[in-house]
């Protein structure tokens, strides 16, 4: 038996980065739309029996009816497969008294509630501000059959409303707990016996959202339940790193970033982090760069990150203000990025150069 | 520090070329194109190297040889530690090498490094360059500028190109935080971003008002779709209601009808008790009933009658005719006879009798005569009363002849004894006629006694007539009581018998009316009965149909109004999700206004933070440029107007203020001399530069290198720069470079 867990899809989220040109941006709206329709399709290719959303399935509760429809008509066409749906801390309360619900879709509210599924019993409970320390002592497993619960938080030693204490779960009977909250997956002991889960989200919407995503597959065997992951996304979000150190010209920055770049699918999310440190003295071609190679990929972008390089004792000797500015700057300013900075544009503008 | 002497292998133009110093003035005279600038920058290069960057990078590309090959020299050099000879070769292949030589042991020497002009002067490449290295143009350029601005381009601008103007730096920065914000009032990057943001805020917030409004619309129309659904199902429960109403108006139309019938059955046997009430001993049968109404016709009719024959007694009592009766009027008529036969008489007396027909006749036709008379009279009762005044008339007539019959009288003696008796006869007649006329109205003349008679005759006939007519009719009326009487008593022992009497009294014609009434009531009630029987049958009446509690108006009201309802939520419906169609259509456009806040947001971000750099910036650059000021300037001033006031000899007070305006003391007070000749222009530069060395260096005095900078000085202003050079000379080694022997200064 199978059960497919997923949560973090966040339909309709607005898309974060400059790169991301607002067609692009709806692009990848529907791309997400279109993620949760694989996730479907693959349950059914596969024979899941059910599918778990452990929660911010949409990104708030105003939520557009299209996409309200969409997730509704998709859970309709998909009747064999029994959906088990938990809002998390975005979209509480989505589905408005309006919608008509699918009957193969189970709403979790803020009480434990357990509905079998062959030999599993799924618990689900929604965290609120009132519920979130008692919700431990009131869950019960089915001694008779496995267990899966399902929640949306934070794991930790402290509880809260999107926050889940782990050791409070452990030996409770839970063999697998599918949750929701982080972005990546991730998979760890639970107890004795159990596992928890993060399945991340199905498509990067930004940075910080990096690398392969896809869903958790809950393998149910002989007793046993394991879990594996299945990437899903069809655009990855990749932020490279490019040392600018030494690369005082045009030429030397961009062929620093293309080299960073080797690899790179042209469909990706893409960010190059400049680090190193350039010297005062050196342009940064980074803005020029980042236009000529914007179209390339489905998004680009540079995060200049690059340090400026200065000998201090280099102006020790100098009388003149550049000198003494260099010496102020590095005395008063603590943050080494700030400091960097302020000496840049300083530099920039005492040399004539372009101020940023 | 002096320099002793120098020698290039090969750096730009000069190749292989050696130079000796003298510890004061060197002066080094040579053509335009010499290379004095090279000269100069050899020996920085020596003291500083050359640097790597890229703008440095200019230097080497400048001054390498063309064929690409290596480059330098050396210098020698003495300073407070020694005199030593530094070798610098610039390879582009190999890199820089360096080496410092002691030519007192010409061992190699660590004294310096290759850091060199730092360790020895206390100051970067650069700031050396300011201070030591005064270049041709620079005297031209900077003419009209305050000595002040001159000494802070100095120190804080540069003697190369590539750096600007501090001023200008900071307007620069200034300018370009203006563009992000404004430092005061509105405008900027900045403001335009929030705007735009404030604006995208409320657009979410409307398109999620939007959003709610159009769930909430949902709600509503979900809500009216139900009210739809009841109504619908009220709408037919109330048309099956309404069937079952019209069934049951039938239902109850019959039933009314077939209870009205029973009603009226009820009514007509409570009619017929009411009636029986009045037969307390029964009915009367039908014979029964003829005969009392019989009875009462008769005696109606009777009464009528008697009514009548009372009332024309009433006619004749009030007519109150005062009749004399027949009896006397038969005695008048034979006294007016007798008057009139004793008149005659008396006249026959006078004149002859006429005889009258044979007495026995006479008697006979007399008797004949009365009898025809009264007979004719007693038929005149019963039939034509006339008759009885005219059966009477004529009864007197034959009674008259009768005794008319008689044999005549006596004689005639008796005739005047008659005659006399005749006469008194006829007075007595006449006054008794006349009393009795008069009593009647009449007047008797004597003569008109029949007429009176006659007169008197048919009114006593009539008289008669009415008389024997009251009689008749007091007979008739007498019998008609009789009759009358009897009947009633028959009538009233009928009617008595049957209760009809006392209070209950009624008149046969009632008794009657009532007994068929009875009868009738009966016969109806029989009928009703078997007509509300057939009616029950045939409507198959069993109960009473329930009583409608709306009625058919009400419902049909009711249908109507629930239909009106139907049709009110079908467009309320409508309407609504029309609205919540238009709500939800433009709330699509929330993920994409979403979109543009984080851009905006992140905008607002990196620009603020730009903003906060650029204003340390300035700040910081400020801020340096008052440290410098305050730590450099204000020894540089000094130590300008000292040189300054030595080298012009000027006995007037010349102060230098802290813009380095110059100001000279005479009798008219302190005049600026910020419009100095080009002499003094150039002075000023030298001072400056010295004023500099003597502030800034902290390590060995360098030299200063003057590369031809009285161009334009005239004869006598160089003449008197030299005395000022050989001056200056005494502390200060000075390189003179010119390319004209008119700037000698030797």
């Amino acid at each position: 038996m199978k059960i497919i867990h997923t949560a973090d899809i966040h339909l309709d989220a607005a898309m974060q980065g400059k790169g991301l040109s607002p067609e692009r941006a709806r692009v990848r709206r529907e791309e997400l739309r279109e993620a949760f329709l694989r996730l479907a399709e693959y349950a059914r290719s596969v024979g899941a029996s059910g599918v778990i959303i452990a929660g911010d399935l949409f990104d708030r509760g105003e939520v557009t009816v299209r996409v309200r429809r969409f997730v509704l008509d998709t859970i309709k066409k998909y009747s064999e497969i029994r959906f088990f749906l938990l809002f998390g801390n975005h979209d509480s309360g989505c589905f408005s008294f309006s919608d008509e619900l699918p009957e193969n879709l189970t709403l979790f509210s803020d009480e434990w509630q357990s509905v079998a599924l062959d030999d599993v019993v799924i618990h689900g409970v929604e965290l609120t501000g009132e519920n979130f320390s008692s919700v431990y002592e009131s869950f019960e497993a089915d001694p008779e059959k496995l267990n899966i619960a399902v929640m949306h938080g934070a794991i930790g030693t402290s509880y809260g409303e999107d926050r889940i204490n782990l050791k409070k779960l452990s030996g409770k009977g839970i063999d697998y707990l599918a949750l929701g909250h982080y972005h990546s997956f991730e998979i760890g002991k639970l107890g004795r016996h159990g596992v928890y889960c993060y399945p991340g989200c199905l498509e990067g919407r930004g940075y910080d959202e990096c690398g392969d995503k896809g869903f958790s597959v809950i393998n149910i065997e002989n007793g046993k339940i394991t879990a594996d992951f299945v990437k899903n996304s069809i655009r990855t979000v990749i932020e490279v790193s490019a040392d600018m150190t030494g690369a005082d010209s045009y030429f030397s920055q961009k062929e620093a970033i293309q080299k960073a770049l080797s690899g790179v699918s042209e469909s990706s999310l893409v960010r190059v982090r400049t680090e190193g440190a350039l010297r005062p003295s050196e342009e940064r071609f980074f803005s020029q760069i980042e236009r000529e190679l914007k179209d390339r990929y489905f998004s680009f972008e540079i995060k200049d990150k690059t340090g400026l390089l200065i000998d201090r004792t280099e102006y020790e000797g100098d009388i003149s203000l550049k000198g003494e500015f260099i010496r102020l700057v590095s005395e008063s300013i603590e943050d080494p990025d700030l400091r960097d900075k302020i000496i840049s544009c300083g530099l920039s503008a005492l040399l004539g150069g372009n101020i940023e | 520090m002096k320099i002793l002497s120098l020698h290039i292998d090969t750096f730009g133009k000069l190749r292989d070329h050696r130079i000796d110093f003298d510890s004061g003035i060197t002066e080094i005279l040579g053509d335009n194109g010499y290379g004095k600038t090279t000269l100069a920058v050899f020996i920085k290069s020596m003291l500083y190297g050359i640097p790597d960057n890229r703008d440095k990078g200019k230097i080497r590309k400048k001054y390498a040889p063309w064929s690409g090959g290596d480059f330098g020299g050396t210098l020698d050099f003495e300073t407070e530690r020694g005199k030593y000879r530094v070798s610098r070769r610039f390879s582009p292949k190999t890199g820089d090498t360096f080496e410092l030589i002691s030519l007192e042991t010409g061992l190699q020497s660590e004294d310096y490094g290759e850091d060199l002009g730092f360790e020895l002067f206390g100051i970067d490449a650069e700031s050396y360059e300011k201070c030591t290295y005064l270049p041709q143009h620079e005297v031209d350029v900077k003419i009209t500028d305050s000595i002040g601005a001159r000494l802070e381009a100095l120190l804080i601008g540069s003697s190369g190109n590539d750096i600007v103007d501090f001023r200008e730096a900071v307007d620069r920065i200034k300018d370009r935080r203006r563009e992000l914000e404004l430092y005061k009032g509105t405008g900027g990057l900045i403001e335009n971003e929030k705007n735009a943001l404030t604006e995208c805020e409320k657009e979410i917030e409307l398109l999620e008002d939007k959003l709610r409004e159009a769930q909430t619309l949902r709600v509503e129309i979900s809500e009216l779709e139900n009210s739809e659904k009841e109504t619908e199902d009220e709408i037919d429960a109330l048309y099956k209601k309404s069937a079952a109403e019209r069934k049951n108006a039938l239902l109850r139309k019959d039933y009314e009808m077939w209870q009205s019938y029973v009603a009226d059955a009820e009514q007509c046997g409570a009619d017929i008790e009411k009636i029986k009430t009045e037969f307390k001993n029964g009915v009367p049968n039908s014979h029964e009933l003829e005969r009392a109404d019989a009875l009462e016709r008769e005696i109606a009719f009777e009464r009528r009658k008697r009514a009548k024959l009372v009332n024309s007694e009433a006619e004749n009592a009030e007519s109150g005719i005062d009749i004399p009766g027949q009896f006397e009027l038969t005695q008048r008529a034979l006294d007016i006879r007798s008057l009139k036969d004793k008149k005659n008489e008396l006249t026959a007396c006078n004149n002859a009798p006429r005889k009258l027909s044979s007495p026995k006749m006479q008697g006979i036709m007399g008797i004949f005569i009365t009898v025809l008379g009264n007979l004719t009279a007693i038929i005149g009762i019963f039939t034509v009363p006339a008759l009885i005044l005219f059966g009477a008339a004529v009864a007197i007539l034959g009674g008259v002849i009768f005794f008319i019959s008689k044999p005549e009288k006596e004689s005639a003696h008796k005739d005047v004894a008659q005659r006399a008796e005749k006469e008194r006869e006829i007075d007595r007649l006449e006054h008794e006629l006349s009393e009795f006329f008069s009593k009647y109205g009449m007047i008797f003349d004597g003569n008109n006694g029949e007429a009176l008679l006659s007169e008197l005759s048919a009114k006593a006939q009539s008289a008669e007539k009415h008389k024997a007519d009251e009689e008749r009719r007091k007979n008739d009326i007498r019998s008609l009581d009789f009759d009358i009487e009897k009947k009633e008593a028959e009538l009233a022992a009928l009617l008595e018998k049957y209760g009809f009497f006392g209070e209950s009294e009624r008149s046969a014609r009632e008794v009657s009316e009532l007994v068929s009434k009875l009868k009738n009531a009966e016969k109806a009630f029989g009928e009703m009965c078997e007509k509300a029987e057939r009616f029950k049958s045939d409507k198959e009446i069993s109960e009473e149909p329930p009583v409608s509690e709306l009625g058919e108006k009400e419902l049909s009201r009711q249908i109507e109004d629930a239909q009106r309802n139907l049709r009110k939520l079908g467009s309320d419906k409508t309407r609504l999700a029309e609205r919540a169609a238009r709500l939800e259509s433009d709330a699509e456009l929330l993920p994409s206004t979403k979109d543009r806040r984080e851009q905006l947001q992140e905008l607002i971000s990196e620009h603020t933070e730009r903003r906060e750099i650029l204003d340390k910036t300035a700040e910081l650059l400020e801020k340096a440029k008052e440290n410098l000021s305050s730590r450099h300037i204000v020894d540089m001033k000094n130590a300008f107007e000292k040189r300054f006031s030595a080298i012009m000899n000027i006995e007037k007070e010349i102060t230098v203020d802290a813009k380095f305006e110059v100001k000279l003391r005479d009798e008219g007070g302190a005049k600026k001399s910020d419009a100095y000749s080009t002499g003094w222009q150039s002075v000023i530069e030298i001072c400056q530069r010295l004023a500099l060395i003597d502030s800034l260096y902290r390590g060995e005095r360098p030299f200063v290198i003057l590369d031809d900078p009285f161009v334009n000085l005239d004869k006598g202003k160089i003449s008197r720069i030299k005395g000022i050079l050989r001056e200056l000379s005494e502390d200060t080694q000075i390189i003179y470079l010119t390319c004209h022997e008119s700037r000698s200064i030797k």
